[in-house]
């Protein structure tokens, strides 16, 4: 997983869990069946529609907000370090918390007593005795969450710090990886992550089942319910990073998990209810039964909101960003603001489908406008987010890998796949400029996708791909590349001039038609129809379109395949010039003289690998055989069995004879032969070498 | 320069598809032009124009879109400078323009010959109603034809919308305004205008629905 690239997805996803939570307590006050004083006020006007919507919500959030915080605290650890990460920890999560509670906490308070006031007058019920008399007692309000992200982190660490220390090769970490993958590919992570959650959950004395994982806001000692439901949820995200390729699996998972989580939701509001029940569940199957829907409805509702995410939010957006950049600090500050306002319309005789639109645009209002006004541009934003807009900026591009000049296209450790078939399994390739690089490989080597997403056809499932140092979604990153596909057919009833024109008509400062026909032998062509072209002429058309953009890099896929002999040299003359000009060509093809004549390196793909890369001479070289030609009364059966021959052939002039120890064959052959003749010994070509190399590969 | 880009392929587009379009328009002209000459023309005349309009829809998509996936246009034109935006706007802006251009002429022709011949004027509602199924169905079509690769989906469409048709068009003249055919006058009630809006809405979110689904893709091979 790289480090640099802003993954948009899971900023989304973590925005979504603490709106979510907003929305929560936004509604809390309209639950049924609340007991009055248990919040700061219950609304006159309740809801059960509204009550398992939140039922719902509550499920999931904050499982899926720990699983982000796991999947980023590996990111930021791996990034910085062990002490960069935890300086880092401290700014964002430690200095929040305290300074964030001394000054929500008095205004919590505030509110609550003034809601309280209003329901109960003069007469306030005393605080639950148990409040104030368990162990480690301390109002941690909504900021529970930073205080167990902190414990959290620090057991992760630890155990990762254990983990690398008696697992110093890797192997182990292997193993955990390979399970990890092998559940999830199989679709059933949710059930295994389910175990330890619904066990911690039906085990736990006095559970109120309804509200599911407790929430451990009351004191500074652990919970351990709390502990392992979010503990599995955070070290499971940090175990994800370490094969983020997992993220797509869930993307094509999303419908099946989607499913799940609603049917395992409809099975826990059928035995919890809709209206929450205020006394702990009672041990018995039902219970039991209800503890492992809720764990598994928890799982499949994050994979499915991460899937979700994965398949529709990947792209950047400027709105999303501003809502995941302020998301921290609206989840923050919420608390005071929403229940201030759920307090001023609590007793208003209004139905409750007016009221909370209206407690949730009041409070949004003054989240995003304090978030402006107060967060983005300041200090608090940098301590927050890890960086402070500036005033009439925009915000900051994701970071890149640096744009080098010389490096045209890079791709990273990329990985593709359809459905089970692997295309690409982690292959790095750059070009950089002036280079002629041939790509070869046999059928299903993945060629053709390497190109795709190289040209921003295809999206890679991991890894990186760069063009001209951009995505190569960018349309400026295309602008400096020229591509002529195989197999594909342009409009038929439209001139050569008019498609030369027309491609041209696309590029910032382009050959002339005349020039680029003139350049690629076509301009006897140019008023012909496209349709009436031979196989060979289209494709010399093709190159024209290709070139009419003055690429710096130029994609050719068989380019000179129907081709006759003079056109392919006119073709080849072109490929010379363009990179004696200071182009960069990548080309696809099988004929391997076109490759001896024309590549400066040679790449070559197996099986979704890059199985050799270097000059012709170097690929040649990795073939230790050499070739022997001679006139010779032996038989090429007869030779064939000699020890050292891999193949021998003969026709009516002469035998050829493929050795991986040529010495030690012309030495037999002389000395079996003696009226031996036309003797000539050279290395294999790139022909042997390739067939070579790819049958190793197999 | 996107401004262009656009236009060019809109352009390119308009090029390709100008001989279909202004073929079926001269056709749907002929047919129309037949109608008001008598009962069995006026049917001659009825059927050939619905059957110009389908031809329309058929050939546009096909020429336009789904042949262009076919031969693998859409991987060219995409790796050059055009953004998926700008190449998936372009594509529904020329198609639409393609067939709204025909189909306004043939639509207002049609109007027209009713207004100024024999012909009640009572059946102006209903004409308009199916008319403005066909715009519908090329919307969707369109819209299903941009956004999917499986050739199977074109098909299907297309006999949904060929099938849906003999349903809607008595449908439509059972409706209050549209029952009123031997009037000398037109009712335009709300029950046909509730069709009309309805018809208009499906078009606008089958356009829209099309074009974020397209331009949302990551994978084009």
């Amino acid at each position: 997983m790289n480090t640099h690239e802003r993954l948009h997805a899971l900023d989304a996803v973590r925005a979504f869990a603490l709106l979510l939570g907003i929305l929560f307590h936004a509604g809390f006050s309209f639950i049924p069946g609340m007991i009055p004083g248990l919040w700061a006020i219950t609304d006159t006007s309740p809801s059960t529609a509204l009550s398992a919507v939140l039922f719902v919500s509550h499920i999931f959030r904050m499982s899926l907000f720990f699983f982000i915080a796991g999947f980023f605290a590996r990111m930021m650890f791996h990034r910085k370090g062990a002490r960069g990460f935890w300086a880092d920890r401290a700014k964002r999560i430690l200095v929040p918390l305290v300074v964030g509670w001394m000054i929500l906490f008095p205004a919590i308070a505030v509110v609550w007593v003034w809601g309280l006031t209003k329901t109960f007058g003069d007469q306030m019920p005393a605080p639950p005795a148990d409040l104030t008399s368990r162990p480690g007692a301390f109002p941690l309000t909504h900021l529970w969450f930073l205080y167990y992200l902190l414990v959290l982190y620090g057991g992760v660490t630890v155990v990762r710090r254990a983990v690398v220390a008696f697992d110093s090769a890797g192997s182990f970490r292997r193993s955990i990886d390979r399970a990890i993958g092998a559940v999830a590919g199989s679709g059933s992570a949710a059930v295994a992550l389910a175990v330890p959650v619904s066990l911690a959950l039906y085990f736990r004395a006095s559970w109120f089942s309804w509200f599911g994982i407790p929430t451990p806001d009351q004191s500074l000692i652990p919970e351990l319910t709390s502990l392992v439901a979010y503990g599995t949820a955070i070290a499971f995200g940090w175990l994800v990073h370490r094969q983020a390729n997992l993220l797509q699996v869930w993307q094509r998972q999303w419908p099946g998990h989607l499913a799940a989580a609603v049917a395992m939701t409809i099975v826990c509001l059928s035995i919890a209810g809709v209206v929450p029940t205020l006394a702990p569940a009672p041990r018995g199957p039902q219970t039991m039964i209800y503890a492992a829907c809720y764990a598994l409805a928890i799982w499949c509702w994050v994979f499915a909101t991460i899937g979700i995410a994965q398949r529709y939010l990947s792209s950047e957006s400027a709105v999303r960003r501003y809502v995941a950049d302020s998301s921290y600090w609206l989840y923050l500050v919420h608390l005071p603001v929403v229940v201030a306002f759920q307090v001023l319309v609590g007793h208003l005789p209004w139905h409750w489908s007016v009221k909370l639109p209206i407690i949730l645009a009041a409070s949004f209002a003054v989240l995003f406008g304090s978030y402006h006004l107060l967060v983005r541009f300041t200090f608090i934003g940098a301590v927050l987010n890890g960086r402070r807009y500036r005033r009439g900026s925009e915000p900051p591009k994701p970071a890149t890998i640096p744009v080098d000049d010389e490096c045209l296209v890079r791709l990273e450790g990329v990985h593709k796949r359809y459905g089970k078939a692997v295309a690409l399994a982690g292959i790095d390739l750059e070009v950089r400029r002036g280079e002629l690089v041939a790509l070869l490989g046999p059928n299903g080597a993945g060629k053709t996708t390497a190109n795709s997403i190289m040209l921003g056809l295809l999206q890679p499932d991991e890894g990186e791909v760069r063009l001209m140092g951009r995505s190569p979604h960018d349309v400026e990153s295309r602008r400096g590349v020229g591509v002529m596909l195989q197999e594909v057919t342009l409009p038929v009833t439209v001139r050569v001039r008019e498609h030369v024109e027309l491609a041209a008509s696309y590029y910032p400062d382009p050959l002339s038609a005349d020039e680029a026909m003139a350049v690629t032998g076509t301009t006897a062509l140019a008023r012909r129809k496209y349709g009436a072209l031979s196989a060979g002429q289209k494709r010399q058309v093709q190159l024209a379109i290709a070139i009419c953009g003055r690429p710096r890099l130029l994609f050719l896929d068989e380019p000179t395949v129907g081709l006759d002999v003079q056109a392919r040299e006119t073709m080849w003359s072109a490929m010379r010039a363009l990179v004696a000009a200071g182009s960069s060509i990548v080309l696809t093809t099988h004929y391997l003289e076109e490759v001896e004549a024309l590549a400066n390196r040679v790449v070559v793909l197996a099986h979704g690998r890059v199985i050799a890369s270097g000059s012709v001479d170097e690929i040649r070289a990795v073939v230790s055989r050499k070739r022997i030609t001679c006139s010779s009364q032996l038989t090429a059966d007869e030779v064939r069995g000699w020890p050292h021959v891999v193949e021998a052939t003969e026709d009516a002039r002469r035998m050829q004879i493929t050795a991986t120890d040529a010495e030690a064959v012309v030495r037999r052959l002389l000395a079996t032969d003696g009226a031996l003749r036309d003797l000539e010994v050279r290395h294999s070509g790139l022909n042997e070498a390739f067939t070579e190399l790819t049958k190793e590969a197999a | 320069m996107t401004g262009s880009i656009v236009g060019q392929l809109v352009l390119k587009d308009l090029y390709l598809t100008r001989w279909i379009a202004a073929g079926t328009m001269l056709a749907g002209l002929i047919a129309l032009a037949i109608a008001p000459l008598g009962s069995t023309a006026f049917y001659v005349g009825s059927v050939s124009f619905v059957c110009v309009q389908i031809v329309l829809i058929v050939f546009l998509v096909t020429v336009g879109v789904v042949q262009e996936k076919k031969d693998k246009a859409l991987l060219f034109i995409l790796s050059l400078p055009v953004s998926t935006t700008q190449y998936t706007f372009a594509k529904m802006a020329a198609n639409f323009i393609a067939y709204i251009v025909p189909w306004l002429l043939l639509t207002a022709t049609c109007l027209a010959i009713i207004f100024a011949s024999d012909i009640p004027d009572g059946m102006m509602p209903a004409v308009t109603a199916i008319s403005l199924y066909f715009l519908c169905y090329y919307c969707v079509l369109l819209a299903v034809a941009i956004a999917t690769e499986s050739a199977t989906w074109i098909p299907v469409v297309i006999v949904i919308g060929n099938v849906l048709i003999n349903f809607f068009i008595p449908l439509v003249f059972r409706l209050p305004s549209g029952a009123n055919l031997s009037s000398g006058s037109s009712t335009w009630g709300l029950d046909i205008l509730a069709v009309l809006a309805l018809e208009i809405a499906l078009s606008a979110a089958a356009l829209a629905i099309g074009f974020l689904a397209q331009t949302r893709k990551k994978n084009f091979v």
